[in-house]
């Protein structure tokens, strides 16, 4: 079972066609009120020169976000990027449901998928780049 | 960590707080008149006037100063989730939040400097009621002059024998407000 910071990460960065999929399959319906009604604004990212350097500005980023309690007090907050007021509210009402008792659910449809949608993602991603790698037979590489 | 109720925030924001921020600067543009602003339910002790003040004008670039009857987790707490304001103490806060005695004890807030005289603290001061009374309040903004029920002319808290300096106040009971620039005059009649 993740952490919260790492589990909002997860729902931050979930597609958003995905996570409407997954929530609408999921059939998880808490009665809630909304906190912060769902806002979108923007942020500035921040960089690391070189990775682990001096903080910059890296650029602004558009973001959702919205804050609900449960019926039974449980505070969550929903934040996502992009233009995305229903998902953020949705993501809100995961962020709750996973400090209950409700989040193995929560996590097994929801949180799992993603990550593993993800995984898939990123090694797409890596092959591709892996593919364009050329050996040079006739130089010795510096590695 | 207790639980704390983030609940009461504004419900339509831009809309809202345009409407209040239209309200208090009626406010203090006319010194004295009494005007309801709403869309806010608070935690306690805080009013609703006094927390829509907070939540139109406050963010991460402001500081408030809490009195000691105010101050609780919870408050702060609910500040924070709503506004991003930061605490600070009377000499550095831009806003001051208590009742009007608690205020009225501190030692000193935030006067500005003579080529920043805006650079002060905002009083926001809660009394149990607002009415007119025998606080007689003149100058810009009134025709003539205006009431309020006062208990003294509060100049060891407004300084304004150092004009262009000084502190501005909201005053605020339930969801009614006041104001008074360091410009009006106060007499006690």
């Amino acid at each position: 079972m993740l952490g919260r910071s790492e589990w909002l990460s997860v729902l931050a960065k979930a597609p958003q066609q995905l996570f409407e999929d997954l929530w609408c399959s999921s059939d998880l319906d808490p009665s809630y009120d909304i906190i912060r009604p769902a806002e979108i604004g923007g942020i500035m990212v921040r960089g690391r020169m070189g990775g682990t350097g001096d903080p910059f500005n890296l650029g602004e980023m558009t973001v959702s976000r919205a804050s609900v309690k449960l019926s039974c007090g449980t505070v969550g907050h929903g934040y996502v990027k992009g233009r995305a007021k229903t998902m953020a509210l949705r993501i809100a009402l995961c962020d709750a449901l996973l400090q209950t008792a409700d989040a193995n659910k929560v996590d097994a449809k929801i949180l799992q998928p993603l990550i593993e949608a993800k995984l898939t993602s990123d090694q797409e991603i890596a092959d591709k780049a892996a593919a364009t790698k050329v050996d040079f037979f006739t130089l010795v590489r510096g590695e | 960590m207790q639980i704390v109720s983030l609940s009461g925030g504004f419900t339509d924001h831009s809309k809202q707080s345009a409407t209040a921020f239209r309200l208090m600067l009626q406010a203090m543009a006319r010194p004295g008149q009494i005007y309801r602003i709403s869309g806010v339910l608070p935690p306690q002790p805080m009013s609703v006037a006094m927390a829509v003040i907070l939540l139109t004008l406050c963010d991460q670039d402001n500081s408030v100063y809490i009195a000691p009857t105010y101050q609780s987790e919870t408050v702060e707490q609910w500040l924070t989730f709503h506004t991003a304001v930061s605490f600070a103490d009377p000499q550095h806060a831009n806003f001051a939040i208590g009742s009007w005695g608690e205020l009225a004890a501190v030692d000193g807030f935030a006067y500005g400097d003579d080529q920043y005289p805006e650079l002060s603290t905002t009083l926001i001061c809660e009394l149990p009621a607002l009415e007119s009374g025998n606080l007689r309040i003149t100058g810009p903004g009134i025709a003539t002059e205006n009431w309020l029920n006062l208990k003294d002319d509060a100049s060891s808290l407004r300084r304004p024998e150092l004009f262009p300096r000084g502190v501005d106040m909201f005053l605020t009971a339930g969801d009614q407000i006041a104001a008074i620039p360091r410009s009006a005059k106060l007499e006690m009649c």
